[in-house]
């Protein structure tokens, strides 16, 4: 696995669904620099837009942050809106989704966690 | 926008370099391309690019205009991204067509819709093909 790049990293995005795929773009670029490969880029894409789509969803007017780290291509990935409470109950898909494509992947108060996947 | 790399700011613009990464914002970069065409038995509506929460409103409205006439092929082989928002657009669309007596067919290629499809387990509900041809001859 290739070293790539390291450390913590960060991307606020406002509530506007176009930026579902600024999110996607960019953690596809993390996972491509850490030496993922392309099956697996795709499902981190889908993973991610699952995630800040219900974001968006359930907070619409609040930021959605993209934050973890990344390190010897092992990615801890965390998506969240800038704000109090949880999600809605409506997140039968993505929940399963994301269990589909991610063990362990696990649901944390406002957050989707994608744990040390690479 | 702000992205921090690393406990650091990235400008906020197109193409930024840092840390070895290609940082990507400050615009838009969903895309999606969608035309139908109308035929005396159906309507064929082409989608081309990604379908997400921000384009799928699109699809969604193509889909209720031609279904309000006929039944209709989407032909999804083009479609480099779907996601679950995606989706529920296609299964509200096949239930509509269901309760008005018309057919929704779909046409897909290997890739992120066959594979979104499996995943959820809904490969088995909506009415797939390999191309426009065979869906055409299904009717």
């Amino acid at each position: 696995m290739p070293d790539g790049p390291a450390g913590p990293f960060e991307l606020r995005i406002p509530p506007d669904p176009v930026h579902v795929a600024t999110a996607r773009l960019f953690v596809a670029s993390l996972a491509r620099t850490a030496g993922w490969e392309e099956g697996r880029v795709d499902d981190l894409r889908l993973a991610v837009s699952e995630a800040v789509s219900a974001a968006m969803v359930a907070y619409p007017d609040t930021e959605v942050v993209v934050s973890g780290t990344i390190e010897s291509g092992i990615l801890n990935l965390r998506v969240a809106p800038i704000s109090e409470g949880a999600l809605s109950d409506d997140r039968f898909d993505v929940e399963s989704i994301v269990a589909s494509l991610f063990d362990g992947a696990r649901f944390d108060g406002d957050a989707i966690v994608i744990p040390s996947v690479g | 926008m702000v992205t921090r790399i690393g406990g650091k700011e990235v400008p906020d613009d197109l193409g930024s370099v840092y840390y070895g990464l290609t940082v990507l914002i400050g615009s838009p970069v969903t895309h999606l391309t969608i035309d139908s065409q109308r035929t005396a038995s159906d309507c064929l509506i082409v989608a081309q690019g990604e379908i997400d929460l921000a384009s799928a409103p699109e699809l969604e409205q193509e889909l209720g205009e031609c279904l309000e006439s006929a039944s209709v092929i989407v032909d999804l082989s083009k479609v480099t991204f779907i996601d679950s928002t995606g989706l529920r657009v296609l299964l509200t669309a096949h239930d509509r067509a269901t309760q008005t007596e018309r057919t929704l067919r779909l046409v897909v290629a290997e890739g992120p819709v066959t594979k979104l499809l499996s995943i959820t387990g809904v490969d088995g509900h909506l009415h797939t093909f390999d191309s426009v041809e065979s869906a055409r001859a299904d009717a």
